[in-house]
């Protein structure tokens, strides 16, 4: 069979599959020039022309089968997958817990414990521990479903997003807004908020996420990312 | 064919040089002695998942008998995967001949 026939041959298996799922013009041709040197490679091999066909046409038996990996491989899905459970999984999961607490401290700290000379010490020490576990638990996560260093670091310091998004709102309220005092306008004051609001408890995010960054993946029999 | 071993068999030969879909199922068979085989149907998923991920790059390129091909090379994704990758295999393999003494059969 020439070359353009087997790009015939290839169009043929996939041309009925659902719209969906034939694939492009690309793939076709790629298909039939793989085809094309199975064919040729037989025949050097000795084999007829019929037996060379054969042996060619056995390359894949279920042609709906491969349109639709192709198609799903493609599109991307796999990776999809993979950055979802890796990534967003472990790291939204560990979002939504200091988001929790972060409401908690909120409604059930008494406002006199803010006040206090100690009440920061109160609020912060459990807080930031808690930070450190929320950090290892995004980490780990993300290391059992096999993710790599950067996205178990990722995935564990997630949270610092929401601490980042709070400033940079406050922050743009307290320029805009009227009834702001001007000191919080002023850049020391608003790095003295960056530093404690989003620096040191994303390092309590990053610390907590160490023990989980070296080494391979989590997963016990190595197997596709 | 073991889901990863794919992977790294198709990274492991064109960590030498780039190759098009055929040469990448030849290199992996002769190298084995035929113990692992890629059929049409098991190859092009996998490429077009790992081209997908970025860790390979497909280009067409014309050979010099003529005839366009789509080859395929290893990104500098697909090589830092491929360490990672390797290392645990090792590992693997070493564990199950602790197990089964598979190192000699």
């Amino acid at each position: 069979m020439s070359e353009t026939d087997w790009h015939r041959f290839v169009r043929e298996r996939l041309g009925g599959q659902p719209r969906a799922s034939v694939p492009s013009e690309e793939v076709i041709a790629e298909l039939a020039e793989h085809l094309e040197d199975v064919y040729q490679d037989a025949r050097r091999r000795g084999l007829s022309h019929e037996a060379a066909m054969a042996s060619t046409k056995e390359q894949t038996s279920d042609w709906r089968l491969l349109a639709e990996r192709i198609r799903r491989a493609r599109a991307r899905e796999d990776v999809v997958s993979h950055t979802a459970k890796t990534i967003w999984v472990p790291g939204i999961s560990v979002l939504f817990f200091a988001s929790l607490l972060l409401l908690a401290m909120t409604r059930l700290m008494p406002p006199t414990a803010w006040a206090s000379p100690h009440g920061p010490w109160l609020v912060a020490v459990p807080w930031l521990c808690a930070y450190l576990v929320f950090g290892a638990l995004g980490a780990w996560w993300s290391y059992r479903a096999g993710g790599s260093m950067s996205e178990r670091f990722f995935s564990g310091v997630f949270p610092a997003a929401l601490h980042l998004a709070i400033f940079v709102t406050g922050a743009a309220a307290a320029m805009i807004g009227r009834p702001w005092s001007s000191e919080y306008r002023q850049l020391a004051f608003l790095a003295t908020v960056f530093l404690r609001w989003v620096m040191i408890p994303g390092a309590a995010l990053a610390l907590g996420t160490l023990p989980f960054l070296r080494g391979r993946s989590g997963k016990a029999v190595p197997a596709a990312s | 064919m073991k889901r990863g071993s794919a992977e790294l068999a198709i990274l492991s030969v064109l960590a030498d040089e780039a190759l098009h879909g055929y040469e990448i199922a030849r290199r992996i068979e002769t190298q084995t002695s035929g113990v692992l085989r890629f059929t049409l149907a098991s190859l092009y998923p996998m490429l077009y998942r790992l081209e997908a991920r970025g860790w390979i790059a497909g280009k067409w390129e014309t050979r010099t008998n003529g005839r366009r091909r789509r080859c395929y090379r290893l990104t500098q994704t697909g090589r830092k995967k491929l360490v990672p990758l390797r290392a645990e295999w090792r590992v693997f393999f070493h564990a199950l001949d602790r197990l089964a003494g598979v190192a000699d059969a």
